[in-house]
């Protein structure tokens, strides 16, 4: 996952998007050494150290990773998409803000 | 010449005494023997399949493996048709289904078992976990529904209704999914991989099925689970309602074209922040552990 994490956000450095990770895991302190040596520079929420944490519960979440896509306005657009197909959303949307701001 | 004849009678009439000891004589022993049998058998196959140079190697493996699954869960459905009411009927059942031996190996043995469940055994104490793996076998069989269904008509404990009333709202859902994908697929070459993969009457299922009816009926279980069962307890210690709550959550809000729920707290440095300070900027939400 991260290598194309990295390379989407790279990719669309400077354009109206962000990703934004909930995160489950257990330890703090490990965690930060693996957003170092991954080079994971998008933020996170602590979803208090675990998987059934306060947003994955609330999102009822029960496989990892989910991922949901969200247009600028903050609607759900498209749910676990991965790799080429979640680039392909991403653009989408950005193609669509472009056209709408016109 | 007669020297060598008597030790060999000798063994010979040994034999089967050594036999029968070998031989587990209980049948929950029985049923403990071919646990084993299916462990052994499983742990020599990932061995193997680590050494297996080619393709073709590692799909004899894997049918090999297979052959040997589906004889020990021949063998312990018959255990318990030869011991009806006896406990250890139910607990040979409930490993076919529950003891991880997969579709692929043991597919039909997981539908006889769950027919005999349903028609012989359905009031009994034991079936909490086997309505969680109803659900699992759902999407390749139709009999996990037939199960769900008839335990919360006729199972009497309260805790393995709530289980049921659950597992059926979450396999309906997913035949509403599976429905609607398939409408919209159904003139593509993905269509036809469905039809070759797929049991004739699951098919049938997902032809036959009304997406939308399908939904409301999951959703009134769900309904009923909070209101009827929600005090019951999972078994990662949450409450059945709280269960059923986030899920309904899930179908009335975090479906494509509804507005994502706010998302407030701290990130990993301790520094707070929330989901609409990127209002106007696509967003890829990410549930994510380093596991």
């Amino acid at each position: 996952m991260y290598p194309h994490e990295r390379s989407l956000v790279k990719r669309l450095e400077g354009k109206p998007f962000a990703l934004l990770g909930i995160n489950s895991d257990s330890d703090r302190e490990k965690l930060k050494e693996v957003l170092k040596k991954e080079k994971i520079t998008w933020r996170s929420w602590w979803d208090g150290g675990s998987t059934s944490g306060p947003i994955a519960s609330k999102w009822n979440v029960t496989g990892w990773p989910t991922i949901y896509v969200l247009d600028a306005k903050g609607v759900i657009r498209y749910r676990n998409v991965r790799d080429k197909k979640l680039d392909e959303a991403v653009d989408t949307l950005l193609q669509e803000m472009e056209r709408e701001s016109r | 010449m007669r020297r060598t004849l008597r030790p060999m009678l000798a063994a010979l009439l040994l034999l089967p005494a050594l036999l029968a000891a070998d031989k587990p004589s209980t049948p929950t022993e029985q049923l403990e023997a071919l646990k084993a049998k299916v462990q052994k058998a499983r742990t020599e196959f990932y061995q193997a399949y680590e050494k297996a140079k080619s393709d073709q190697e590692r799909q004899e493996l894997r049918g090999k493996n297979n052959k040997q699954i589906r004889d020990c869960a021949r063998c312990a459905l018959e255990l318990a048709r030869k011991r009806p009411k006896e406990p250890v009927a139910v607990d040979a059942l409930a490993w076919i289904i529950g003891g991880g031996l997969g579709w692929l190996g043991a597919g039909t043995e997981i539908e006889a078992a769950l027919d005999v469940l349903r028609k012989d055994y359905i009031t009994s104490d034991k079936l909490q976990r086997i309505c969680f793996y109803a659900y699992i076998y759902d999407s390749v069989s139709i009999k996990p529904e037939l199960f769900l269904r008839a335990i919360l008509k006729k199972n009497p404990h309260r805790e393995i209704q709530a289980h049921a009333c659950y597992y059926l709202g979450v396999v309906l859902r997913s035949h509403a999914a599976e429905g609607k994908k398939w409408r919209e697929i159904r003139e593509s070459a993905e269509a036809k991989v469905w039809e070759a993969e797929l049991k004739a009457d699951v098919m049938d299922r997902i032809k036959a099925s009304d997406p939308d009816k399908l939904l409301k009926e999951a959703e009134q279980h769900f309904e009923r689970v909070r209101s009827q069962y929600g005090d019951v307890k999972t078994t990662n210690e949450r409450t059945m309602a709280d269960l059923a709550k986030s899920t309904l959550f899930e179908m009335h809000h975090l479906v494509i074209g509804k507005p994502a729920p706010e998302i407030e707290g701290e990130d990993i440095d301790g520094k707070r922040f929330k989901l609409s300070d990127y209002r106007g900027k696509v967003v890829v939400l990410d549930f994510w552990g380093h596991w």
